[in-house]
């Protein structure tokens, strides 16, 4: 017995007034009417304001797309490494979990310094009494939701997690077992989630997954979850006591959103990173090609990570995807409002574009197409746009059925606005889709592209001094002049006409320029390809420094040059159409 | 005696005469003496209050002056010192405080000798009036000996003194907030009182008075209550008060127990064997005030476990404080058979008395809280007595089976209950035709309509209880009950507006459709019935009719359409009527709230499909006079309906309302300076929104006007703080809709967003309603700043916001500090972050930098888990990016 500290408990709540015991309101609880004038009133009165709530975001949206006239064109951003990353590692909901824990044993060192108060607690939990080990229980979980580190410490210090894992096989009373997942979640939530991993919890866990609570399931998905959301070896722990299929069992049930939410965040956590071979994909690919039609974003978003993963890190994983007809969905989902699901959304087919020609055919022919133009000319993140400029390079870099398809929606003529327009990367991706277009391009079809207007902005890119992009950009050069020394076949002008268009629009003063460029590659398309389609100025320059050998003074002065000179974007490169 | 003192002495003598007269003549049969001796009261209180209250204890505390007159003044004195309204109170309060001490020493005196009167009613009515100044006094730290004084009392021979001190100490608990009372003296009023409930106490109405102060004190007793032996004692104490002879004790005592349920649940596992026997015996053979609380017990209990057992399930994210017991799921066994046998002791037309409360009906409501409480247990201890009783001859039994089956649908699964629903719609469908008994047809009805709002609609995925097959039956027979006796036909009503609600998901082919004109008919004629204003069956139906429409698919919008002239045709009516009697004029306020609110459903039902929605605004311009004739007459409600409907017609018509607009204004003023009615203000607050999205910068001219009420709105103390929120929401709708013509006002409202700001940012919330409201107010100040930002962005005049950027920085990083916002104010808040760099672009640049908002409090929304934070930081980090480079 201990009133003291029960007192302190109980001081720490306010002090409730009694509540009356109300005829009136038990009588208003008798027969309830379905038709009440003033509740159905208020219930208007919430759908109106519910209605307003979406309007005004919407008017506020609206407007925070508009460009802002007066303020100076972005030129290059701030390097950013998290708009940049594709996929995202587990997201781990209660708390984000740590890049790498230090090893068990010197994480119990590191605490022994702190230790006060708990003594009582911890008797307690060791006891033999199952109202005293309750009560202890749901003290320690309540100490635990101050969420502080030094609070963590001193708990894995008192060296009773191998308690609560044992508490979980304890049928009753029951709330013992959900308020032991409760204290296990959250210590799977902080920084030392392998100590959860190693104390004997997870199967148990895994067990509970199939307890007749739906509580107690709850809890377990949600321990579970945190669990596999830490590193490597946690999820492996979590998938070798096979959690997998009673977690894909919690699915069918008739369960509330915040279930389900747990559930598919917990299963997305699980597919991250590469699954061990004997794990099934296909009961897993199952639940969520109908978790992706889901109406509730968070569990959209979860599903669609999942899928990724899966078609990222399993061995045919996309054509287990494709067969399990994820596709129509998905890219219905591209037209998603919301960037959180677009991302994942788009990074799947993105994978998925980068299978064989016939899976691309696939979402070619489920319309991906308008989808993307769509993308590409609105006013989305950049990072949507890249992943939407990679796919279309996927696609061109298929059949002239294929490159035909993308210049039938449309699409060409957005990316070459942003080849113009947009920021190096997205350029650089700009730039591929294009150039691969060109390369496997017909005739027709790169006339088409020329005709467009990509040969400027393709000259303009050489400036750059990003290697792979200016390669990339020689390739599609060399593809296009090619082309037009077949045009000049027909005719008996002197010039290769679009040898004449770079002439024209000052490409080829970039080209020359790229005589000094620091890459052997690039330097040797580049001189390819000014011998052979402009011989005569080749030959004026015979002289000049043949090789890059001794010329490293001049390479430094070069980029800064080409650096400080980034194209200004047009001013309203959505309105061309 | 001092001269002070003599002076007062003097003055009183001189007065008390005619204050006695005056206080008789008060209450006077004659009108006009009542009147003046009103008027003379005032005025006595408005020119000498010291004199008004000293002259009013005297005469409360004098022996020899007539009952009544002593009566009246120590309510006067009550109501001299607290009032309803908050604002009136304050002042009150401030009043009291500010007399001379020697006054209030005088009164206080007074009082507490008035409390050995004889005369039981000065006892009483003194005790209230002590118990007002301990509460303006004790949370000042003032009247210390206070206390102390009433406990020497407790320990004076004569009862009479006893009975109005426990009196006394009960009213002072309710009066004063735990907080303000050591520990101490708590435990000295518990000793006290509980003493008092003690069984020992030979004088009942000292047992009486002492345990309802207990139920006062309860709030207080937190400590004690987690002291084992403590706690044994005083529940040992309310258990025996509960067997006392006197019905009055036992009814006191149960009321305590209830309130214990509820304050202390978690202490109570080791007494409820004892509380179960003790509730079972007062249930089963007591008299029914005493029963009732008895069960009010049991339901308290499902009452603290459902909320626990709701926090188990929701997001895990709050903490329950206190673990569920599974009391209920413990006593289901014994308590199920005890609640079943209250069932069968209905009374005669309790479905016709709106005050009704019985044993069977608490019983019955206990049996629906045990249901939600336990889930599926509950089923097999339920059905047999269901099946045993609902086809008896005795028609209290085949109610009482009717209604114990009702009562379990909440709280059970789909899949247990689907089943047995299979099994008995169809004889409840016959039922509801051929029983001959009204309260068994009643409860027939009442429970179809749980079937259909517990075990129908597209959210279950049990195979549905309504096919295509018994569709037209349900539908037959609920049609031909509305046309039953008025408490049946409403219980019908409700069951077809929970058949209509499963639909609502129903895509562009609802089961309903092939019947709907049918239905709609019969909605119609059911409100024209003569006796339509029984058992509300007229707002039954109008409220089913809005329910059907709304959950409608479009292959009925002509029917729907058909349906506007209709009501309009009724509306219009109600308007033509000539002179009426108070009694009239209150129903035809009824009926054109009803029909205002049904067109409010039509109109965003019409209006919200692009099918329907030209076609239906031909009829905007008639409808807007008739809303606008209806605004004349003089009712809250009514208008509440009208300017929703408005608010919705504004949506449908875009910016071609704008011609409404020169008539439509001064209700739109009527409605915002509307204080004593607030909500009527609040929705009109919502409407000036609206109409912002509708007419977009049509809305100018209206703007001065509109900016002016609202001004006035949020520095009035009178109105309701709940629309101070909305109100600043609406001061960025109106900048987001005209723009750089904003700025006039600028000077006005931003420093009334900074004082709030400032106010909103430094509020530590010492209870959730609190924080609840501030994260409100939080939110309205954010949504005024993004729609001002906003409205000036790409405007010449831009940098007239610079100065305020400082201080909007500066909110957002307390904000971010406090961490106390909810989700939404953090979507809103780092939105104004973006809004911000977005607006003023590199001239913001520095200062944004500078501030901690656009670093960690931007990294915390970048990875927060809600999307629509996400978002929001999504594109405050793309806005700031620009800003920052640019």
């Amino acid at each position: 017995q201990s009133p003291t500290r029960a007192y302190l408990a109980a001081s720490a709540a306010m002090p409730r007034v009694p509540r009356r015991p109300s005829d009136e309101a038990r009588r208003g609880a008798y027969k309830p009417p379905g038709v009440d004038a003033a509740r159905s009133r208020r219930r208007r009165e919430d759908r109106l304001l519910a209605l307003r709530r979406r309007n005004r975001d919407a008017g506020l949206f609206k407007r925070r797309r508009e460009e802002p006239s007066l303020t100076p064109a972005p030129v290059v951003p701030p390097p950013d490494a998290a708009a940049d990353a594709t996929a995202p590692p587990p997201s781990s909901e209660p708390s984000s979990p740590p890049s790498s824990p230090p090893p068990a044993d010197a994480l119990r060192a590191a605490a022994d310094a702190e230790l006060e108060g708990l003594s009582e607690m911890v008797d307690k939990v060791w006891s033999d009494d199952t109202a005293t080990q309750l009560e202890a229980t749901v003290q320690f979980r309540k100490l635990l939701s101050d969420g502080k580190n030094s609070t963590m410490i001193k708990i894995i210090r008192a060296d009773v997690l191998p308690r609560f894992a044992e508490f979980l096989s304890r049928q009753r009373p029951p709330q013992l077992q959900m308020e032991a997942a409760w204290v296990l979640t959250n210590i799977a939530a902080s920084d030392y989630t392998l100590l959860v991993a190693e104390c004997g919890a997870v199967p148990r866990l895994v067990e509970l997954l199939e307890s007749p609570d739906a509580n107690i399931r709850h809890q377990a998905t949600w321990a579970l979850g945190n669990i596999a959301a830490d590193m490597p070896s946690c999820r492996e722990t979590v998938l070798d006591h096979g959690a997998v299929t009673p977690l894909l069992a919690q699915f069918k049930e008739d369960m509330k959103v915040s279930v389900l939410r747990t559930a598919t965040w917990a299963l997305s956590n699980l597919c991250f990173g590469k699954l061990p071979a004997e794990i099934q994909v296909k009961p897993i690919l199952e639940i969520i090609s109908l978790l992706i039609h889901s109406a509730d974003e968070k569990i959209l978003a979860d599903a669609c990570w999942a899928l990724y993963y899966i078609c990222d890190g399993v061995e045919g994983g996309i054509q287990d995807a494709l067969d399990a007809g994820v596709c129509p969905q998905l890219v219905k989902l591209l037209m998603h409002a919301s960037a959180n699901i677009l991302l994942p959304v788009i990074t799947s087919l993105a994978r998925i574009s980068a299978g064989d020609d016939t899976q691309v055919q696939v979402i070619v022919e489920q319309g991906i197409l308008p989808c993307l133009a769509q993308l590409l000319a609105r006013n989305y993140p950049k990072i949507i746009k890249k992943q939407a400029c990679l796919i279309v390079s996927n696609i061109t870099a298929g059949s002239k059925d294929q490159i035909q398809a993308v210049i039938d929606a449309d699409v060409m003529n957005h990316v070459i606005v942003l080849l113009k327009t947009s920021e190096t990367d997205l350029k650089k991706e700009a730039a591929w889709a294009i150039s691969n277009a060109a390369s496997g391009g017909s005739s027709d079809q790169i006339q088409y592209l020329v005709s467009r207007g990509c040969l400027e902005p393709l000259c303009n890119v050489l400036k750059y001094q990003d290697v792979d992009l200016v390669y990339t950009c020689l390739e599609g050069l060399q593809n296009i002049l090619v082309e037009g020394e077949i045009g000049k076949q027909g005719n008996e002008s002197v010039m290769n006409p679009y040898a004449q268009f770079i002439l024209e629009n000052g490409g080829l003063d970039n080209l020359e320029e790229l005589q000094d460029f620091d890459n052997d590659a690039v330097y040797k398309l580049a001189m390819t390809l000014l011998e052979r389609y402009w011989d005569e100025e080749v030959s004026d320059d015979a002289n000049l420094p043949a090789s890059k050998d001794g010329s490293a003074e001049n390479v430094e002065t070069v980029p800064e040059d080409a650096a400080a000179q980034p194209p200004v974007p047009a001013p309203s490169a959505d309105g061309t159409e | 005696m001092s001269y002070l003192t003599l002076l007062f002495w003097a003055y009183r003598v001189s007065m008390s005469l005619d204050v006695t007269q005056i206080l008789l003549s008060a209450q006077s049969a004659d009108g006009s003496i009542r009147k003046h001796a009103e008027e003379s009261l005032k005025q006595f209180q408005e020119q000498n209050l010291p004199g008004f209250l000293l002259s009013l204890s005297t005469e409360l505390a004098t022996n020899e002056k007539p009952e009544e007159s002593r009566r009246l003044a120590g309510l006067i004195l009550k109501n001299a010192l607290d009032a309803k309204e908050q604002h009136r109170k304050n002042e009150l309060f401030q009043r009291w405080l500010a007399l001379d001490a020697g006054v209030k020493a005088q009164v206080k005196a007074l009082l507490l000798q008035t409390l050995s009167s004889p005369v039981a009613s000065a006892r009483s009515t003194s005790s209230q009036v002590i118990a007002k100044i301990a509460g303006i006094e004790i949370p000042q730290k003032q009247w210390p000996e206070l206390i102390g004084s009433l406990l020497s009392n407790i320990h004076q021979v004569q009862p009479n003194v006893k009975q109005a001190t426990l009196e006394t100490l009960g009213y002072l608990c309710e009066e004063v907030s735990p907080e303000a009372v050591d520990q101490d003296q708590v435990n000295k009023i518990l000793t006290a009182v509980v003493q008092g409930m003690n069984a020992s106490e030979g004088n009942s109405e000292v047992r009486l008075a002492a345990t309802r102060a207990l139920y006062n004190a309860l709030g207080f007793a937190q400590v004690n209550f987690s002291n084992d032996m403590e706690r044994d004692y005083i529940m040992r104490v309310v258990c025996e008060a509960t067997q006392s002879p006197d019905v009055k004790i036992r009814q006191a005592a149960f009321e305590c127990l209830v309130a214990i349920s509820s304050t202390y649940y978690d202490k109570l596992a080791t007494y409820m064997q004892d509380i179960f026997n003790i509730t079972a015996k007062a249930v089963r053979g007591d008299e029914e005030s005493v029963a009732l609380q008895a069960m009010e017990f049991w339901s308290s209990i499902c009452d603290e476990e459902i909320d626990i057992l709701d926090e188990y399930s929701s997001e895990f994210t709050a903490d329950s404080d206190v673990p569920c017991y599974y009391f209920i799921k413990q006593a289901l066994p014994a308590l199920v058979p005890m609640l079943l046998e209250t069932l069968l002791k209905q009374e005669d037309d309790q479905d016709l008395d709106e005050g009704a409360w019985n044993l069977a009906m608490a019983g019955g409501t206990c049996l629906g809280l045990v249901a939600r409480t336990v889930g599926d247990d509950i089923v097999p201890l339920v059905m047999p007595f269901v099946e045993e009783n609902i086809t008896k001859p005795e028609w209290r039994h085949r109610e009482a089976a009717t209604y114990a089956f009702g009562s379990i649908l909440e709280g059970p699964s789909a899949d247990k209950l689907t089943p047995l629903v299979n099994v008995a719609l169809n004889f409840m469908l016959s039922a509801l035709v051929k029983d001959p008994n009204n309260h068994v047809k009643d409860t027939t009805a009442w429970t179809l309509g749980r079937i259909f709002e517990f075990l129908h609609g597209s959210a279950l995925e049990t195979a549905p209880v309504i096919t295509a097959e018994n569709c037209q039956q349900i539908l037959t027979v609920l049609l031909q009950s509305m046309k039953d006796v008025p408490n049946v036909a409403e219980k019908a009503c409700g069951a077809l507006y929970f058949l209509a609600q499963g639909y609502v998901d129903a895509g562009s082919a609802s089961p309903l459709s092939p019947f709907f004109q049918d239905i709609v008919q019969s909605l119609l004629v059911t409100s024209h019935r003569e006796d339509a204003g029984e058992s509300r069956l007229r707002t039954a139906a109008y409220e089913t009719l809005n329910e059907v429409v709304r959950c409608s698919t479009e292959e009925t919008a002509p029917i729907v359409m058909q349906l506007v002239p209709v009501i309009m045709m009724e509306l219009h009516n109600t308007l033509e009527a000539g002179k009426l009697s108070t009694d009239e004029r209150e129903k035809r306020s009824d009926l054109q709230g009803l029909l205002c609110g049904c067109l409010q459903v039509i109109i965003q039902k019409l209006g919200g499909m692009e099918s329907t929605k030209f076609a239906f605004l031909q009829y905007a311009d008639q409808m807007m006079d008739l809303f606008l004739r209806v605004f004349a007459c003089r009712n809250a409600t009514v208008h509440e309906e009208a300017m929703l409907a408005i608010g919705a017609l504004a949506y449908a018509a875009g910016s071609s309302f704008a011609k409404y607009m020169a008539q439509f204004y001064q209700y739109l003023e009527m409605g915002l300076q509307n204080f004593e009615e607030y909500q009527v203000c609040a929705i009109t607050v919502g409407v000036v929104g609206d109409l912002c999205r509708a007419l977009e910068d049509k809305i100018l001219p209206y703007c001065d006007g509109i900016m002016t009420q609202l001004l006035k709105d949020l520095s009035s103390n009178q109105l309701h703080r709940s629309v101070k929120p909305p109100i600043f929401s609406c001061f960025g709708d109106i900048a987001l809709a005209i723009g750089e013509n904003f700025e006039k006002y600028l000077i006005y409202a931003m420093p009334m967003l900074q004082s709030a700001a400032d106010l909103s940012a430094h509020t530590t919330a010492t209870d959730d309603e609190m924080l609840d409201y501030t994260n409100q107010l939080r939110n309205g100040i954010l949504e005024a700043y993004s729609g001002i930002l906003q409205g000036f962005k790409s405007s010449p005049k831009t940098q007239l916001l610079m100065p305020y950027a400082p201080h909007i920085l500066q909110f957002l990083d307390a904000l971010h500090n406090g961490k106390d916002m909810d989700d939404s104010v953090m979507k809103t808040a780092i939105g104004v972050l973006g809004d911000l760099a977005d607006t003023l672009g590199v001239n913001a640049g520095p200062l944004i930098n500078q501030s901690t908002s656009s670093k960690q409090f931007l990294d915390e929304c970048l990875s927060s888990d809600d999307p629509l934070v996400k978002e929001s930081a999504d594109w405050a980090r793309i806005a700031i990016s620009r800003a920052v480079s640019g």
